[in-house]
């Protein structure tokens, strides 16, 4: 099982697959703001991938894919990488 | 012809006509998404349309041109001057098609031949590889040169590119693709982009296996590898060359994904300011977040959002109030979302469309001739009233009847300049087929011209615009075929190599003044002189004593062309008459300034409303004929002493200048009152062909307000008559044409 839906969180762990993206549509359609943690996976199908920007969840990562994490995960996710990026830094103390 | 079918036809040339427009203000402006797409909805319904009324030629054109232009919509294309070549002439035909089809209601019998050879022809511009015609652009594609920023970063830049645009098909992961794969293989990538073809539906609408996404990539790889890679997709891969990056492309524009880049920037520094509450070291982070925001926005050249969030950071420190700076970063987020309209607004595009109905044009015209008869018919009334005082000898009748009269008059006037309305149309209709014309004759003859059109709001009578189409094709094609040079030899002239041409319209009352301007070569008067002698048009002393600006005019007179090689475009010498021969029918004048070296000037001057025309009527060997009051100069009694006679010619001197006087009688072959050298002699003097000429008639009577309506039947090639109209007392009478009497 490559789509895992625990706790308020949409895990994709493995080679997602073609098959894997009417899973994962299930998942975001029943929790629909729910986070999606991609660190665990493989190889991504673009079927999987698109439907990660179409929803537009957001995603905790790095990708455990590096190609995606070196070219779509900076790209097509800024906002929350940045965010947490941010969040995660403690701010600057005089 | 069926209601459909009506409709069909009216909104084809429409569509026409407006993606027309459209396409040639893409080619000028670039790309411009909502054009383009304007454009493509025009050729979907037009294709949609031809459907509906069962025209499957008309159909296989503009499906084809349609995937085409889908293929732009979608950026896989660039614009180029081929294409838009091409899909002009695809409208042309759809406009041939559509006219033919108002004629006969069917399409020509070679119609289908000519949409498989055209669609042919429209999917090889689409199939064929675009990169081996080299893209013009050397940034190549409009999404390249924003990917191009991102590459400029990396130390790759000073290698030659490719671009790749992949937009795969939305079945293709039936067909067992992973394109994101495939991207991935991709050596030496560079530059990555992912974005939706349409935009995303709501989840439920969510087609998990339709792939709806275009990807564009910058690799620093060869094109043989990518062949290979996408070896099993040509059709939805695109490859473009570019050059290599030797500036920053500081020259494209900051495109969205940058603006998200900012919008990111500021949001963080919200959340910063919003993580910590607590208070204590808030100063810092309210000074850090403010600095971050106003470098980005300066970076991105919002300096004046920058400097208010300066001016907050000022006011929270002296204020110890840390919220302004978050408030002011909230606004800031705020003008950053905000749609830049003010920039971005069609000028061409009317504020609000106002209200229209759609009348046939023929109902106007029923109308519009009812209500000339109905002026003609209200005449009577003032020649009644005249009988019944004179004849009947009944003054109050007579009164009463002149009253009734006078208000009929008042009313009748008032109808029929309220339907003189009807018939006015913005001149804009006449002027916007010919930045068409500039562009594809400027092509033709390797020159650059632009054409452009000021006061198209302007209005006019609808007549108008019907017969000035052909003379102002004619200036047109004058001007850049002879007045514009060539653009080196422009670039010589120290004249810019895009030639520019106005075409503009002003009114002024009831005169409406079109001009023609081109910054070309301007008419050489030596070259006229020459021209006129050698054809015969004078002879050399009457040449040698006109001034150059006189000389010019002669451009005007038949059978003088100035161009040395004779091209199907211009130059068969019959253009220029004929162009003034229509607007004097139309009652205007035309006038002709050049200046050697800067450029040529013809000015039009016509009435806005040709309709109605002014008439007086005179009396000749029994009969009555109308004159058109604008060429009638002044009438005159001569006492026999003022008349003398030449051989068999009869003058008097005007003014310095002797005019010959002609007998109308004799002009028209009535048979004439043996002349009375003794009588009076009652003359019009009147200018016809550029001449003034005095005629004589036995009588001058009413003038009259007229429709004219023009020769029908037997009588439409009588060549001295301008039309017919009937007298207040019913009668009809026949108009001279003076030029053509005289000429």
């Amino acid at each position: 099982m490559t789509v895992r839906h625990v706790s308020g969180v949409i895990y994709l762990e493995g080679d997602c697959g073609v098959e894997e993206a009417e899973a994962l549509l299930q998942a975001v359609i029943d929790a629909p703001g729910a986070p999606i943690d991609w660190s665990g996976c493989g190889r991504l199908h673009t079927a999987v991938l698109q439907l990660i920007l179409a929803t537009n969840n957001s995603v905790h990562g790095p990708c455990g894919d590096p190609w995606l994490e070196r070219w779509v995960a900076r790209m097509v996710l800024p906002e929350i990488h940045a965010r947490l990026d941010v969040i995660s830094t403690p701010p600057n103390v005089k | 012809m069926n209601e459909l079918q009506q409709q069909f036809i009216s909104e084809s040339k429409e569509l026409v006509l407006q993606a027309t427009d459209d396409l040639m203000t893409v080619e000028r402006s670039g790309f411009d998404a909502e054009r383009i797409d304007r454009v493509f909805r025009a050729f979907h319904t037009l294709k949609g349309s031809a459907g509906v009324v069962n025209l499957p030629a008309m159909g296989l054109l503009l499906h084809a041109a349609e995937d085409l232009l889908a293929a732009v919509n979608a950026k896989k294309r660039p614009i180029t001057t081929g294409l838009v070549s091409e899909a002009l002439e695809c409208l042309d035909q759809v406009s041939a098609w559509v006219d033919a089809f108002e004629a006969r209601g069917v399409l020509p019998s070679d119609a289908g031949e000519r949409a498989r050879d055209a669609a042919l022809r429209l999917r090889a511009l689409l199939s064929d590889n675009t990169s081996s015609r080299s893209t013009p652009n050397r940034h190549g594609p409009v999404w390249a040169a924003a990917l191009m920023q991102e590459v400029a970063a990396t130390d790759a830049s000073d290698k030659a590119l490719l671009a790749v645009a992949y937009e795969p098909l939305p079945g293709c992961f039936f067909d067992g693709d992973d394109p994101l794969a495939l991207v991935a293989s991709i050596p030496n990538l560079l530059a990555l982009s992912i974005e939706p073809r349409e935009p995303w539906p709501p989840r439920p609408d969510i087609d998990p296996f339709a792939c709806n996404l275009r990807i564009h990539a910058i690799t620093a790889t060869t094109r043989d590898e990518l062949a290979a890679i996408f070896r099993l997709v040509p059709d939805q891969v695109e490859i473009f060359d570019l050059a290599p990056v030797t500036t920053p492309t500081a020259t494209a524009a900051p495109d969205t994904k940058t603006t998200a880049l900012l919008d990111d920037i500021i949001a963080c520094q919200i959340d910063m300011l919003n993580a910590g509450d607590a208070g204590d070291n808030s100063y810092g982070r309210y000074g850090s977040a403010a600095r971050a925001a106003a470098h980005a926005l300066r970076h991105f050249e919002r300096d004046d959002l920058a400097f208010d969030v300066e001016a907050a950071l000022e006011s929270a420190i002296a204020q110890q109030n840390g919220n302004l700076v978050r408030d002011a970063l909230r606004r800031v987020t705020a003008a950053l979302a905000a749609p830049s309209e003010d920039r971005d607004r069609d000028p061409d595009s009317p504020a609000a469309p106002s209200r229209s109905l759609r009348i046939d044009e023929a109902h106007v015209d029923s109308l519009f001739n009812l209500s000339g008869e109905l002026i003609v018919a209200k005449n009577s009334l003032a020649h009644l009233s005249k009988l019944v005082e004179t004849v009947v000898g009944d003054g109050d009748l007579g009164r009463s009847i002149r009253r009734a009269n006078e208000n009929l008059d008042h009313l009748i006037t008032g109808m029929h300049s309220a339907i003189l309305q009807l018939r006015m149309v913005p001149v804009s209709q006449l002027f916007r087929s010919f930045p068409r014309v500039a562009r594809d004759l400027s092509l033709r003859l390797d020159k650059r011209a632009e054409l452009t059109i000021q006061g198209g709001t302007a209005e006019c009578d609808k007549t108008l615009v019907e017969r000035l189409f052909e003379p102002l094709l004619h200036l047109v094609r004058n001007a850049i075929d002879h007045g514009i040079e060539a653009p080196e030899e422009r670039r010589a002239a120290g004249k810019p190599e895009q030639a520019h041409i106005a075409l503009e319209a002003a009114r002024t009352g009831d005169r409406l003044t079109i001009e023609v301007r081109d910054d070309g070569r301007g008419i050489d008067p030596a070259a006229i002189r020459a021209k006129a002698l050698e054809r015969g048009l004078m002879s050399a002393d009457e040449i040698a004593a006109l001034s150059d600006e006189k000389t010019t005019q002669l451009i005007f007179s038949a059978g003088l062309s100035t161009a040395t090689a004779v091209t199907d475009i211009s130059g068969r010498g019959v253009g220029m008459d004929v162009v003034r021969n229509t607007v004097e029918q139309l009652g205007g004048k035309i006038a002709i300034a050049s200046r050697l070296g800067a450029g040529t000037t013809v000015r039009l001057d016509l009435p806005v409303n040709v309709a109605m025309s002014q008439i007086v009527v005179v009396e000749a060997s029994g009969q009555f004929f109308g004159l058109p009051m604008d060429v009638v100069n002044e009438t005159l009694r001569l006492t026999p002493d003022r008349v003398s006679r030449i051989k068999n010619n009869r003058g008097f001197v005007l003014r310095d200048r002797v005019v010959p006087i002609c007998s109308l009688a004799e002009a028209l072959n009535l048979p004439d009152k043996p002349a009375d050298d003794r009588a009076d002699h009652l003359v019009v003097v009147a200018e016809a062909a550029g001449k003034i000429i005095a005629l004589q008639v036995d009588g001058i009577h009413d003038r009259l307000d007229a429709v004219l309506k023009p020769m029908k039947g037997l009588l439409a090639n009588a060549p001295a008559y301008s039309g017919t109209t009937m007298t207040a007392d019913g009668r009809v009478l026949l108009v001279l044409d003076l030029k053509e009497l005289f000429s």
